[in-house]
């Protein structure tokens, strides 16, 4: 069957050099806003303080568009702690605890051709004993503490936990987040984050 | 095939129980005894439970959060070795609640617009449109064409994903990498025309808070719908694909929802009654098949039928505004790329006091779990795919 590999070539090479290069292109509203002027701005979650917005609270929403504009910069994230050892291969198991659907299906946007994360060593594993990082995304729910608490606890170390997103940084406009329930080496916001600041802050946290 | 107006959904009003039909835009009165006779009556209540017994039966766990699922959800499988007997899906792990009522009109959009990120524009196109008709809002004749616009950009996504999902469990993973290659570029066009890869942040009650260039967004669906074309006949082509995908996951059921309902030969799309689409003539598209096949081809077939009407929308240019009546005890809609998704609203003090939805979701998720008895485990992939379900759609709205 000749179709797919002649499909396939006529499409070129669609992969970035990110973050080689300059990002070709992200999402306007999920990179943090700032101020355009200096009328008051108004946001329904209250990400801005004294002009700036928490990368933790803004829900990417836009409605602060009258005194602000999205800074289209792709470092949207915060590392708190850096995991050298993971330099050459780094496996990620998503844990979903509560959410809308985009987060999952922006985390794994970053395995098709144009981000093409396996390039990078970044890989997506089917359960938590092969992770060497967990990314766990959406609102607090009851039922999915104790199978978070499970996915830590059998992870081998050094070991990345990940908050990925509005909901599980502050609970977004949802709900509750998950700030209380771990401790995370890497915060990635947006909602949902761009597939550019995932791989630049799971590159930054491996120390690259 | 005619759905024949069966229930899909009911809620309580103060003592009195109300049902929604098909074919009916009005919620009718209802004895609760009736609704507890429907088969699905539980997967209206969001409970997914079948198991069963027998010598040498176990139950297999796949779930709740395991890396071949894009969504949290726990399937309890029971079995003789590889055969699935019945299954018990358990969508409560990642139940949201959601709190509408009571709230501002503008925040309680922002929650709509995230009960399904990934259909985010046929929620809150629902939740603006119904609160426009409630208050009397009339919107410019051009937002409906817009919102039509995203709206069949959005279905046109979701198939392309689906379809993807489709070939990556079926081992076909060129086909697959192509697929997410088209959506990527169509999310990046669609972030780049209204600055929002999930399009949120644009619909507004009576109105759109970020306008942008009709054309741009009809152009950006025409080139990708000519590549898709191109793909989707590889896949036809593809002997072990379409064995693949034959004969697995066959459902024959009225309550199913959406391209899943017409892969089984039912011609109800809710977009024939929805106000927004009256002047826009387009056919059903129907296969009688009822397995993954059939829905991968209603998914093919629809894809084109969006690009028609997006052509249609944009060469209509009414001017003027446009406010439908509102009819008696009226339940809204929107069709959603997975399915119709029904709504019961009431209001008080211009705040949202009483809200009852019912999507796709919990309906497809029934027929996913009777479709896949009778097949083995490793069906369970790509016929969950070819339904379109969404678990965060299971949340309870408040
Ligand atoms: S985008 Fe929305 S959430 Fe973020 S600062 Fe602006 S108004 Fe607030
Ligand atoms: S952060 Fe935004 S995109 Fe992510 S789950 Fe929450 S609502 Fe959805």
């Amino acid at each position: 069957m000749k179709f797919w590999p002649i499909n396939s070539l006529r499409k070129g090479i669609l992969t970035t050099k990110f973050p080689g290069g300059k990002n070709e292109t992200i999402s306007p509203w999920s990179t943090l806003p700032v101020r355009k002027n200096d009328s008051e701005p108004y946001c329904p979650v209250n990400a801005i303080n004294m002009g700036k917005v928490s990368l933790e609270k803004c829900i990417s929403c836009g409605r602060c568009t009258d005194s602000m504009e999205p800074s289209l910069r792709p470092d949207n994230f915060e590392k708190f702690r850096e995991k050298p050892l993971l330099k050459r291969s780094f496996k990620i198991f998503p844990i979903d605890s509560g959410t809308c659907g985009a987060c999952n299906t922006e985390l794994f946007s970053i395995g098709n051709p144009y981000y093409d994360a396996t390039r990078l060593g970044i890989f997506f594993v089917n359960t938590p004993k092969q992770a060497d990082a967990l990314a766990i995304m959406g609102v607090y729910g009851e039922e999915m503490e104790p199978v978070i608490k499970k996915a830590m606890d059998v992870m081998a170390q050094p070991a990345v936990i990940i908050l990925f997103g509005a909901c599980a940084l502050s609970g977004g406009i949802i709900g509750r987040g998950l700030r209380d329930l771990v401790d995370p080496d890497l915060i990635i916001g947006g909602c949902p984050p761009d597939p550019f600041v995932i791989l630049n802050a799971l590159e930054k946290v491996r120390g690259r | 095939m005619n759905s024949n107006q069966i229930i899909t959904g009911f809620f309580k009003k103060g003592n009195d129980y109300f049902c929604i039909r098909d074919d009916h835009r009005s919620f009718e009165p209802c004895l609760i005894e009736e609704i507890k006779n429907l088969d699905y009556f539980h997967a209206l209540e969001k409970e997914y439970k079948h198991n069963a017994t027998g010598e040498n039966v176990f139950k297999f766990n796949y779930g709740p959060s395991t890396g071949g699922m894009v969504e949290t959800v726990d399937f309890k499988i029971y079995t003789y070795g590889e055969r699935i007997l019945s299954v018990d899906i358990f969508p409560e792990f990642k139940r949201r609640e959601i709190k509408i009522t009571r709230e501002k009109l503008d925040n309680a959009l922002l929650k709509m617009e995230r009960l399904n990120g990934f259909h985010s524009f046929s929620y809150s196109t629902l939740l603006c449109s119904s609160l426009e008709r409630l208050l009397g809002i009339g919107i410019p004749d051009d937002v409906r064409i817009k919102r039509i616009l995203l709206m069949e950009t959005e279905r046109i996504i979701s198939h392309i994903f689906k379809t993807a999902r489709l070939c990556e469990a079926a081992s076909q993973n060129i086909a697959s990498y192509q697929l997410m290659a088209l959506r990527e570029k169509m999310m990046r066009s669609v972030a780049e025309i209204t600055g929002h890869r999930y399009m949120f942040g644009i619909n507004k009650i009576g109105g759109l808070y970020r306008d942008f260039e009709s054309s741009r967004l009809v152009q950006m669906a025409r080139e990708a719908v000519r590549e898709y074309s191109q793909i989707r006949d590889g896949l036809y082509f593809s002997r072990i694909f379409i064995d693949r995908i034959e004969n697995t996951c066959k459902i024959s059921v009225p309550f199913s929802r959406g391209p899943t309902m017409r892969a089984s030969g039912y011609a109800y799309d809710y977009r024939k009654m929805d106000p927004y689409y009256a002047d826009l003539d387009f056919s059903i598209v129907t296969e009688n098949g009822g397995d993954s096949l059939a829905r991968f081809q209603v998914f093919a077939g629809e894809i084109e039928t969006s690009l028609e009407i997006m052509e249609k929308a944009i060469e209509q240019k009414k001017g003027g505004d446009f406010m439908p009546e509102l009819v008696e005890n009226e339940i809204f809609g929107v069709e959603t790329p997975s399915g119709d998704a029904r709504m019961f609203l009431e209001m008080e003090d211009n705040r949202i006091s009483n809200i009852y939805l019912r999507t796709p979701s919990m309906l497809n998720l029934e027929a996913f779990a009777r479709g896949i008895c009778g097949n083995v485990k490793t069906d369970i992939p790509f016929a969950y795919e070819s339904f379109g379900i969404w678990i965060g759609e299971l949340g309870e709205l408040l």
